[in-house]
């Protein structure tokens, strides 16, 4: 279980772990996502946290409610959540990173070349 | 009433070991003793006489005595379980349950009444029928080694039966009324006091009575007001006089009626409405102290 | 007065003889909420407890449903359910006499869902409630409990004794099974760690006074914590004005009520504080500082 005290809060935690799910096709398009009940007793999280959760995703468009069956991710769910994750990286965390590389004096192309080679093979992005 | 009666049937399962399994326990025992002495022939009665000449009427004698001694029982065990079952629900942490079920404490107290004047009563007067079968199955089985006349017995005695059983049953109502206030006194004290209770609904009265021979000697009759009216209202109806006695002397069977009759004029209707006023009173008051209470 | 407040408590006030226990409390709990109630024995916990489920009369006004709990204890109770810490079934009736009679005597109890509830575990109808287990008869009371179409569950440290497998089971079923939005759940418990993430609201009760009355994720936001290895930072951290300050394993932490985490992050690492650190911080303070939500 996640210590839920670093950093942020809880719903974001929970709401990372579900886009987590989505990109890495543990939830294809179309599936049903686990429903608020029983992330909530997995988890030990009070629902309505889980419940912000997913409203942070019903906004994006990428998941939505089915009366009476629960919450599903919509179809061309995976290309807008990639477009915007990748828009999220790239402007919040992309820069600090990159300060932080060029605080430590190190070489960025150095570190690309030795996160490719064949033994730790770099994920596929597509 | 179902939940009323829910309540009683609670009653009934964590006592019946006294007042059902008990006294069916007693009657098998009887009836095993009896067998016992019928197959070893011990029932030629050659010698009791008596037998021969009135069967009817030593049934009708063996069947009431046999229902004085449940009598006694049941007003025993009724004190008794009125004294416990008014504190039962503090033991084992029990009370938080209770006050967690939509049910009022007074209701909760009535229905340990209700237990006690109707449920246990009704128990024992199944124990009284059964001693009554016992005794003529034993009389009927005596009256036939002696070849008396057991055609006229065996229905003689069934109608006699059914007026006795009438007629008991009407004691128990009568008892149960008539006793209200004073079971409703030690059990409305079980409340506060617990396992106290039966000793000091008896030190209460007696304290009084001891104050007012103390201080107001001499004012009023001997002993007191308090000690007379006490005495005199524990006292059950004599049924020894009035169609008892002129049942016992005559050879008429019992006669249900009659004595229905004479039980009815004999009772104090006014003590009864008084006692009955106070029982209520008193289980209210208990009832309120038990709203209030809520150590385990 | 909120709309749809559970319960309202204006001048909750008792005193025990001499002793006065509560002074005065006001607070109000809305719907559909789970609020943990937490503070240490004598503090006043239970006593509001008894207050909200009319076992007790009390100075003040409090309202449970709309209805006075002490004076319509017997009507509430068909709408409100709760459970203790001590295990109070009724010790001589079966399993299945005890759930007759609460068929019998409780308007909205189902059999159906409470045999439900127990499939999976050891008890048998049959059994006879004074053999079974504490750890079982625990089960069994939260099936009668979940098995009660209730609209306001109380808790009064439901989990004491039990092993922490029973806790486990005990609250995954309750969020899986019972809880709804139209249900609210008060809770109060030693063990608030456990539960933290499942309260929606939490409340301290310091010496019969409420110190904290506040939504969790109001208490996420005002209240950060900071670890710090280096004394210099440290004595910085203190100038902020930290609530509590505790030294474990050569780190200072210290927990900060309304400060800027921009101003913390410099200092070192930079968290929410678990409830039961918050609630020995806020314990020390010398005056209480009742907080709205």
């Amino acid at each position: 279980m996640d210590d839920f005290h670093t950093g942020q809060p809880i719903f974001v935690q929970i709401r990372q772990r579900l886009i987590e799910m989505i990109l890495q096709r543990a939830v294809g398009e179309g599936d049903a996502l686990p429903s608020v009940r029983q992330i909530s007793a997995d988890l030990s999280v009070n629902p309505l946290t889980v419940t912000k959760a997913f409203e942070a995703l019903v906004d994006l468009g990428v998941v939505e409610k089915r009366r009476g069956l629960g919450m599903f991710v919509k179809q061309g769910a995976r290309p807008l959540l990639l477009a915007h994750e990748r828009e999220k990286f790239l402007t919040e965390e992309w820069p600090r990173i990159a300060a932080q590389i060029a605080a430590l004096d190190l070489d960025v192309e150095q570190l690309l070349s030795e996160a490719r080679t064949p033994e730790t093979k770099g994920t596929q992005n597509d | 009433m179902k939940a009323f009666a829910a309540l009683i049937h609670r009653e009934f399962i964590e006592h019946k070991g006294a007042f059902f399994l008990a006294p069916m326990v007693i009657i098998a025992l009887m009836f095993i003793v009896l067998g016992l002495a019928y197959v070893s022939g011990r029932l030629d009665i050659e010698d009791y006489g008596i037998i021969n000449a009135l069967p009817l009427r030593i049934f009708e004698i063996g069947f009431l005595a046999l229902s004085f001694g449940w009598w006694l029982y049941l007003l025993g065990g009724v004190v008794f379980y009125a004294a416990d079952s008014f504190w039962a629900d503090k033991r084992a942490n029990a009370m938080l349950f209770w006050k967690s079920m939509p049910q009022s404490d007074f209701k909760i107290l009535m229905s340990k009444l209700a237990t006690a004047t109707l449920l246990i009563p009704g128990l024992i007067f199944s124990a009284m029928l059964l001693s009554g079968v016992f005794v003529y199955v034993l009389v009927l089985v005596m009256a036939s080694t002696t070849g008396s006349n057991v055609g006229f017995f065996i229905s003689a005695a069934f109608w006699s039966y059914l007026n006795i059983a009438v007629s008991l049953l009407l004691v128990l109502a009568a008892s149960m009324l008539w006793y209200l206030p004073f079971i409703a006194w030690v059990a409305g004290h079980a409340v506060a006091v617990g396992r106290w209770s039966i000793p000091l609904s008896i030190l209460i009265p007696m304290v009084a009575v001891l104050i007012e021979n103390v201080f107001f000697r001499g004012m009023g009759p001997d002993g007191g007001h308090i000690w007379n009216y006490l005495t005199h209202r524990l006292e059950f109806p004599q049924l020894e006089e009035g169609y008892g006695e002129e049942w016992f002397f005559s050879t008429q069977a019992f006669d249900a009626s009659a004595f229905a009759l004479d039980l009815i004029m004999r009772i104090d209707w006014l003590q009864v409405a008084i006692g009955a006023v106070f029982a209520f009173i008193v289980v209210y008051l208990a009832s309120e102290y038990r709203r209030r209470t809520i150590d385990n | 007065m909120t709309e749809n407040a559970i319960i309202t408590a204006h001048g909750l006030r008792k005193s025990f003889g001499r002793k006065e226990v509560l002074h005065g409390l006001d607070f109000e709990i809305p719907a559909g909420r789970i609020y943990g109630l937490v503070g240490h024995n004598g503090a006043g916990k239970t006593t509001t407890l008894n207050a909200i489920l009319g076992l007790t009369d009390c100075e003040g006004t409090i309202r449970v449903l709309g209805e006075d709990p002490f004076a319509r204890r017997a009507q509430l109770m068909e709408n409100v359910a709760f459970i203790s810490d001590v295990a109070s079934l009724p010790r001589f009736l079966r399993v299945r006499e005890l759930f007759a009679l609460i068929s019998n005597i409780h308007p909205n109890f189902s059999q159906e869902k409470a045999r439900d509830f127990l499939t999976g575990t050891d008890i048998r109808m049959d059994a006879k409630i004074k053999h079974l287990s504490k750890g079982m008869i625990a089960q069994l009371h939260l099936a009668v409990v979940m098995a009660i179409d209730a609209k306001l569950l109380v808790l009064d440290e439901p989990t004491l004794g039990l092993d922490i497998s029973y806790r486990k089971r005990f609250y995954r079923r309750l969020l899986e099974d019972y809880m709804t939005e139209e249900r609210t759940l008060l809770i109060t418990t030693h063990q608030v760690d456990e539960i933290e993430f499942m309260l929606s609201d939490i409340m301290f009760i310091r010496d019969g006074e409420l110190i904290l009355h506040m939504q969790m994720e109001t208490v996420n936001e005002k209240f950060s914590q900071l670890v710090v290895t280096d004394p210099a930072k440290a004595e910085r951290a203190r100038g902020l004005r930290p609530v509590f300050e505790e030294t474990r394993f050569g780190q200072t932490v210290l927990i900060f009520d309304g400060v800027d985490r921009a101003e913390l992050t410099q200092l070192g690492q930079v968290s929410t504080p678990n409830v039961s650190d918050l609630f020995v911080a806020l314990m020390q303070r010398p005056t209480a500082n009742p907080s709205a939500a």
